[in-house]
């Protein structure tokens, strides 16, 4: 793989994170009320000036419902991503480190959560607790963690078995420090990276598609991705913007946030190599 | 010890440790119906359930005992799959015969969107071999349409469908009754073929497949072993294939929550009658039991095909007998 | 053997491995089997014999890298076993471990200098950021790499490796390095560089236990030679007697030929009196006897091949610092050597 090819698809993917993540940061200090944009006037319009990417059914803007849509998912994704991340290591770190009993405990739940399947576990948690995007993402964190585990774990042996911890503990670092700086700082940091992407990417999925299921994540009148969506569905042959806008807003950013996290590992390994 | 004797021990042990594994699953997702707060038989009633009925699903889910021994007696039913009786989706019809037929199809199209995929990936992957300049430039694209989530796909899909492929599916004239327009085709095989594009299309599933077939054929020409088997002047290709059939089973394990969790949405955008379409359908409508029994199906599926994939990988490779699960 | 002032002492050392699968039953290993070791300060003490012979294991052990079976460490006079972690982690500033692996004693993501500075930072914990660096650039200088030091083990040379590998663990200041191969995988000119410098330390007070096969590098710096073979020490020898001397045990003379061997091609092999096994029939009787007795040619000419694989030989002594392992009489192992 060329270093130019991988250095555009960085600066490509990195831009699309950096906004949405500059999106998510200024949309809360944006002011918006959902009953106040209804614009009968205004409904279905192609995107032009004054609306960049036109209005929806209720004649509503489509780009500030976009911007503030991302509240939906945004801190909830953040905190779900940030959480998995240092569960899984911590976790990933100990099986790959410890022996006996700490290490069957770890990896037996590791093994029982990743035998839950995500989508139907977070409906069913939906169905009794009726929760919050917040208890969500916190669900969908919980269940990432065995993924990111068994990749940390799968890195530490790996380093273990090079005589490379011995060798350190040999020069009278402490295990604790050895683990945490010079493992899952030093060495594991892009591919943590990369885990919280995916689970950042998962938390939108997961918002957007209990949107889309509508009983469930935010409700209209309130804007998110996913009911943006499936608000326009019944709009289809009228107008495709109001579902197209978002719809494609969806696959960027997940998409975007994959390729971001994937590239980063990748050019961590090459810089190695 | 015969070969035999041994691969039966590690199959019976793997065997015991998914027992294991459904026991802890199914007590995550019953500890997790205790959870509810306030009164958890609230919580898992529809609005306006008659006392009675209450009543027995207190029982059927030992609600009215501690935790632990309500699980048990739970347990014991639903592990004959007794999980009590429909609500509201197909009131007074017991769960399994109201899910099992649903699941079913669902397991056929995952299956089917699977082995689709995994023929595409290794044609694919043959006929691209090593990426030239130009279908380097088509990666990027192709990874942002395929790295989008199911469902989305499903949405673009049901759009053009209705657009597009309609006037070439319908004769003319065809007003679709709500806003879905294959209702009509439930009964044939379209949707099922349009959800299983969809499943392969969706969630990075098929770049995920190609990527890992073509690394593993790479890695698998380059390999030393495979210029020794030539140096013999065997062929190789058989070779080939045999040391790829186990990544490839543990790329199929690893991806089925995945497609479970894909076909979830995909049955649901499709409006196809399977247990992702039930369990939402059961969902919203609160009809608990048979959420419960779904969920149960689901995790009890993907720990069979751990199970299923980890045997046949002992099977193939004799030195994973021996590392014991 | 003396009683004076001993750097390291370990008696009778015991390390087993097992093997853990329900299927195959548990296989037990003997990786140490009654092993005595004395280091004193000042002195290079090899151990030689082939891969699996125990040397590493020996040496993870006496730095208490692994755990211990049977018997006890002394550094400086005191039990290593005995001591809590903390501790131990502050004497390992005083006994340090050059591994084989080369990846393994470098981090891939730091400079030679962020490590030395790593290093000084933890084990001398009262220097300033301009004194660490200083003293960082001492230890590079004393190993021949300051013009190397800004770059990442990646961009390094295996020699230069092992040179960064050998001023981070100087920066300790040790009292007894415990080097592992230190010359392996590296070209003969690069290999001579590396056994100067440690050649060079050597001059200045520094302790060293040698593990090798290396048998050049080894009676270019050694005192004093240890024979390993299946976790048992067959023979001690001082290191200018090493191939010199008459006597020797019959796996020594083995060693040495092989090596006399490769090192010159030209010369045709001698006669294949060498099986190429060593031990079996049953594990030499399941190791109450002598680990060579199946291989031996000289217990099967002098007759006493039976009571070898009963019974474990005594070392006995057939000159000054020297001894070996063998049931034969050294008038008898002189005669083996040709």
């Amino acid at each position: 793989m060329g270093d130019s090819r991988l250095r555009v698809g960085l600066y490509l993917s990195g831009t699309v994170v950096g906004l949405v993540l500059l999106l998510g940061v200024i949309a809360p200090f944006v002011p918006y009320d959902p009953a106040d944009a209804v614009d009968y006037d205004q409904l279905l319009q192609a995107p032009g000036m004054g609306h960049i990417f036109g209005t929806d059914g209720q004649g509503r803007d489509v780009a500030m419902r976009l911007l503030k849509g991302t509240e939906a998912f945004f801190l909830p994704g953040l905190m779900a991503a940030a959480l998995a991340t240092v569960f899984g290591a911590l976790c990933g770190a100990v099986s790959g480190y410890a022996g006996g009993w700490l290490r069957g405990g770890v990896l037996g739940t590791m093994q029982l959560i990743d035998t839950l399947p995500r989508l139907v576990f977070i409906i069913l948690v939906c169905t009794i607790l009726n929760p919050s995007i917040y208890l969500i993402a916190f669900v969908a964190a919980v269940l990432f963690v065995p993924s990111i585990a068994t990749v940390i774990r799968r890195r530490v042996e790996a380093l273990g078995s090079e005589d490379y911890i011995l060798a350190h503990v040999a020069h009278g670092f402490r295990p604790v420090r050895i683990l945490l700086y010079h493992i899952l700082w030093l060495q594991c940091r892009p591919l943590l990276i990369r885990q919280a992407t995916y689970v950042f990417g998962y938390v939108l999925f997961v918002e957007v598609a209990l949107s889309y299921l509508g009983d469930y994540g935010v409700q209209e009148p309130d804007p998110s991705w996913g009911n943006m969506v499936a608000q326009a569905r019944g709009l289809r042959g009228v107008s495709a913007w109001p579902w197209a806008v978002p719809a494609v807003a969806i696959v960027v950013t997940i998409a975007g946030f994959l390729a971001f996290g994937n590239l980063l590992a990748r050019a961590d390994e090459e810089e190695v190599r | 010890m015969s070969r035999a004797a041994r691969l039966a021990i590690a199959a019976l042990r793997r065997a015991a440790g998914g027992l294991l594994l459904l026991v802890g699953a199914t007590f995550v997702i019953y500890i997790t119906i205790r959870s509810a707060p306030g009164d958890a038989i609230d919580a898992i009633s529809p609005m306006g359930t008659p006392p009675d009925v209450k009543a027995r699903l207190m029982e059927e889910f030992g609600l009215d005992r501690d935790p632990f021994t309500g699980y048990i007696a739970w347990l014991m039913r639903s592990l004959f799959g007794d999980f009590g009786e429909s609500l509201v989706f197909s009131p007074g019809a017991p769960v399994m015969e109201v899910v099992l037929p649903a699941f079913g199809r669902t397991l056929l199209l995952s299956a089917s969107a699977l082995v689709a995929c995994l023929i595409l990936a290794i044609l694919a992957a043959l006929l691209l071999g090593e990426p030239s300049r130009r279908q380097q430039l088509l990666t990027g694209p192709l990874y942002v349409a395929t790295a989008a989530p199911s469902f989305v796909v499903a949405v673009v899909f049901v759009q053009f469908v209705n657009w597009g492929i309609k006037a070439f599916l319908v004769e003319g004239g065809y007003v679709p009754p709500s806003w879905y327009p294959l209702e009509m085709y439930t009964e044939s095989l379209v949707p099922y073929v349009f959800a299983g594009l969809t499943l392969i299309a969706g969630d990075g599933l098929f770049m995920d497949f190609f990527n890992s077939v073509r690394a593993d054929l790479n890695a698998l020409r380059n390999a030393q072993f495979i210029a020794a088997v030539k140096a013999k002047g065997a062929r190789t290709l058989g070779h080939i294939a045999r040391n790829m059939v186990m990544p490839l089973l543990s790329g199929y394990a690893a991806r089925l929550p995945i497609v479970l969790g894909g076909v979830v949405i995909v049955e649901y955008v499709f409006t196809l009658d399977g247990g992702g379409y039930v369990l939402l359908e059961a969902a919203r409508e609160r009809d608990f039991p048979v959420v419960v029994g779904l969920s149960v199906l689901f995790t009890a599926t993907i720990i069979a095909v751990n199970l299923l994939t980890d045997i046949i990988r002992a099977l193939v490779d004799p030195r994973e007998v021996a590392h014991g699960g | 053997m003396s009683e004076r002032s001993d750097l390291l002492s370990a008696r009778g050392l015991v390390k087993r491995f097992r093997s853990r699968s329900l299927l195959r039953g548990g296989q037990t290993t003997i990786a140490l089997d009654a092993v005595d070791l004395d280091v004193h300060p000042g002195e290079v003490v090899a151990l030689i014999g082939e891969s699996g012979s125990g040397k590493t294991t020996l040496g993870k052990v006496v730095t208490r890298l692994t755990g211990l079976d049977e018997g006890q460490v002394l550094f400086e006079g005191e039990d290593l076993f005995a001591v809590d972690r903390g501790e131990l982690r502050e004497r390992r500033r005083s006994f340090q471990m050059v591994f084989q692996n080369q990846t393994a004693n470098l981090h891939p993501k730091m400079s030679v200098r962020e490590m030395l500075d790593e290093s000084l930072r933890l084990h001398r914990p009262g220097l300033g950021e301009g004194e660490r660096r200083q003293h960082a650039d001492e230890l590079l200088d004393r190993v021949g790499l300051l013009p190397r030091a800004d770059q990442r083990p990646a961009s390094l040379s295996g020699g230069e490796k092992r040179r960064a590998g050998l001023a981070r663990i100087l920066a300790t200041k040790p009292k007894l390095i415990v080097a592992d191969e230190p010359t392996s995988g590296l070209d003969a000119a690069i290999k001579l560089q590396i056994i100067d410098l440690l050649k060079q330390l050597k001059g200045e007070k520094l302790t060293y236990l040698l593990i090798s096969h290396d048998l050049g590098l080894v009676r270019r710096i050694a005192d004093r030679v240890l024979v390993m073979l299946k976790g048992r020490i067959i023979e001690e020898v001082p290191a200018p007697l090493l191939g010199q001397t008459r006597f020797h045990h019959p796996y020594t003379g083995r060693l040495m030929r092989a090596a006399d061997l490769a090192r010159d091609r030209r010369r045709p092999p001698r006669e294949r009196r060498d099986p190429p096994r060593v031990t079996r029939p049953d594990e030499a009787e399941a190791r109450g006897g002598c680990v060579y007795s199946p291989d031996c040619a000289l217990a099967e000419r002098l007759g006493i091949l039976s009571r070898c694989r009963r019974e474990r030989p005594p070392a006995q002594v057939v000159g000054e610092s020297h001894w070996i392992a063998c049931f034969g009489a050294p008038s008898e192992l002189a005669e083996e050597d040709e």
